[in-house]
């Protein structure tokens, strides 16, 4: 078990290496923290609560506007923005990137993170 | 006064949407009550309300606790088009629904003169102390 | 031999949870025989380790007995419990002579291979030290290579030798290859079964253990989760306490109140997405969780209400109208999760008293309504505390 750990806390370390990428979280998707990159001075817990919050009731507002399938939430603010996807049934990722990041090149990077993380654990549910 | 304010509220709403990329809008109070919409009749204006309020106020939230300045807009992806929910003064927020071909640079002008207009018409709705 | 006259210990031996020690009337009784007991290679060890080191911290001497680690390798790993009198922590010595090395501790097992031996130099170390506690970590390394009948003959042995010197004997288990009925067997020696379970969710590991006095009539706890903090030892650890309730009942005052640490999403006055805020009661580790009452944002249940491991629900003890609607939000819960009313504003004119409101909201028997004023933190605590016990089953 602590096996998926590892392999989710490596998969988030390569995904905070891309250069755009400050940091990184994988979250469940009720809320609790799975493992991250967040600097000190950021609390885990409360960004694991609040992207699961942005996603879920995103998701909701997607079905309420018949607007198809979620993929992908971007938050935008002065300093950076938050992204956050999808990473299988049971959790997310979310990633703090630099304002001026190359938005193509990190969600191409996420995207292959959240497959990394969905297989991870769909793994260790086998 | 107030008939009033809700009317040009409607009016700002009817000129997004004139907007062949936009498919609805609403204007929501941060504390989820609807304010007015011109969303298709099969959606429901409440809800989406209610659920722009939480997700403008949580990513309000997350911005400050992250230390990423100020809150612009959040942006939700999805594979028909985006869901793009902004401030609109202090009271409210704006939700634009838009096709994914859309011309995002001109879209956000027009969302922002729209957001603009709104503050100013519930600023001047306010009752004076 | 010398011996500085003993310290005057407890009577009983304190877990070091504070919920369950006051269950146990302070701790186990001395003598008694525990058995530390997984399917599975889990987190019997961390209870053990924390068991001794509770032991020592309480200024009892403790003898652990490690099979798999050298001495100076489980002192190492010892020392995330925090600094301890080292004078007090006896290691008896496994290892050394399995890898050939002359040992360095007073007491040790110079022939692995023989259960004399090994009977030996426990019972030495026992009748030498008088401790506290032992720690016998762990009789699978022994079942491995002895037979079985041997291994339960050493077993009852250790256990009377513990009796004579009035300790407690904490015996470590994984089965591998024992029938159900040798497993009775060992069970019915005990005097305390402790189980454990570990399962992984969405990432997640949660590890829980369960206390079973064998005597009939004697305690049993619900499966309890936990966590390790460092520098402390073994906590029990509550991953989501939600605060519901009515619009305007008090939630986010209750979450400030109880918490250490809070945040709360509101506007213009009430709860957009949730409240936040961790709190450490007693020993309990808990996340503490507010969801808004208004109808229209329902949808934040079906984000957060999932893991939940007991609910405090909210209602303004001066508003019954809203009785039913809190009654109501217990359903968007879910069914047989714990809970707890609080009767919030009770200083108010026209509040309804606790008995009053259970008979409107038709509660069941046992359901406590503790009145509360969250503004002034009065109560609040309280209510927590018995939530907690109620959630261990030890209420």
């Amino acid at each position: 078990m602590t096996d998926v750990w590892v392999r989710l806390e490596e998969t988030i370390d390569e995904l905070s290496r891309v250069s755009d990428i400050k940091s990184a979280a994988v979250v469940r998707r009720d809320g609790l923290v799975v493992t991250h990159t967040l600097p000190d001075g950021v609390d885990p817990k409360m960004v694991a609560a609040m992207t699961a919050a942005i996603v879920g009731t995103s998701e909701m507002a997607t079905i309420q506007l018949a607007q198809g399938r979620f993929v992908r939430a971007i938050i935008e603010s002065d300093e950076g923005k938050l992204l956050s996807l999808g990473a299988g049934d049971e959790a997310l990722l979310v990633a703090l990137v630099y304002d001026d990041a190359n938005l193509g090149l990190v969600l191409l990077a996420m995207e292959r993170a959240a497959k990394q993380v969905e297989k991870i654990l769909r793994d260790s549910a086998a | 006064m107030l008939g009033d304010a809700a009317r040009r509220l409607q009016a700002i709403l009817t000129e997004l949407r004139r907007l062949p990329a936009v498919l609805g809008a609403t204007i929501a109070r941060r504390d989820g009550i609807l304010i007015a919409h011109a969303l298709p009749k099969t959606m429901d204006p409440k809800k989406i309300a209610a659920m722009a309020a939480a997700i403008v106020g949580t990513s309000e939230m997350a911005v400050v606790e992250m230390g990423l300045g100020t809150f612009n807009s959040s942006i939700v992806d999805t594979h028909i088009g985006k869901m793009i929910a902004t401030g609109a003064g202090e009271e409210a927020i704006l939700v634009t629904m838009v096709r994914s071909e859309a011309n995002m640079g001109l879209l956000l002008l027009s969302v922002d003169r729209a957001v603009q207009s709104i503050s100013d018409v519930l600023k001047a709705a306010e009752v004076p102390a | 031999m010398m011996q500085s006259p003993p310290r005057a210990i407890a009577p009983r031996a304190k877990t070091g949870i504070p919920v369950l020690d006051e269950r146990l009337q302070g701790g186990f009784p001395r003598p008694s025989t525990l058995l530390l007991f997984s399917d599975k290679p889990t987190e019997k060890r961390l209870f053990g380790e924390n068991f001794a080191i509770q032991g020592v911290k309480a200024g009892e001497t403790c003898v652990y007995v490690d099979f798999f680690r050298a001495p100076q390798l489980a002192l190492r790993e010892l020392k995330r419990f925090g600094p301890v009198d080292p004078a007090k922590l006896v290691l008896v010595d496994a290892t050394s002579s399995q890898l050939l090395l002359p040992s360095r501790e007073k007491y040790h097992i110079d022939n692995i291979d023989s259960l004399a031996n090994i009977r030996e130099a426990v019972v030495v170390a026992m009748e030498a030290e008088r401790p506290g506690r032992i720690v016998v970590d762990s009789m699978e390394f022994l079942m491995d290579r002895f037979p079985k009948e041997d291994v339960l003959r050493l077993w009852r042995e250790l256990i009377e030798a513990a009796r004579s010197a009035g300790t407690v004997i904490c015996f470590l288990f994984i089965n591998w290859t024992l029938m159900e009925r040798e497993l009775d067997e060992i069970r019915a020696m005990s005097d305390f079964v402790i189980e454990f379970q570990s399962s992984l969710r969405g990432g997640i590991i949660r590890n829980s253990m369960r206390i079973s006095q064998m005597e009939s009539n004697g305690i049993r706890t619900n499966w309890i989760p936990y966590t390790f903090k460092d520098l402390v030892g073994l906590t029990v650890y509550f991953p989501r306490i939600l605060v519901t309730g009515p619009f305007n009942a008090g939630k986010s005052t209750v979450v400030k109140a109880v918490s250490e640490k809070s945040i709360s999403i509101d506007r213009m006055g009430t709860t957009v997405a949730f409240d936040y805020g961790n709190v450490n009661i007693t020993g309990i580790e808990a996340e503490i969780f507010g969801t808004p009452g208004q109808e229209r944002f329902e949808f934040i249940f079906k984000i957060f209400a999932r893991e939940v491991s007991g609910v405090l629900l909210v209602v303004d003890a001066s508003h019954p109208d809203e009785f039913s609607r809190a009654r109501q939000m217990l359903d968007l819960v879910g069914p047989r999760i714990p809970y707890v009313i609080l009767a919030n504003k009770s200083d108010l004119p026209g509040a309804i008293p606790p008995d009053e409101i259970a008979h409107r909201m038709s509660l069941p028997e046992d359901v406590p309504v503790i009145p509360t004023v969250a503004t002034e933190n009065k109560g609040v605590r309280d209510a927590l505390l018995i939530l907690a016990e109620m959630i261990i089953g030890v209420r």
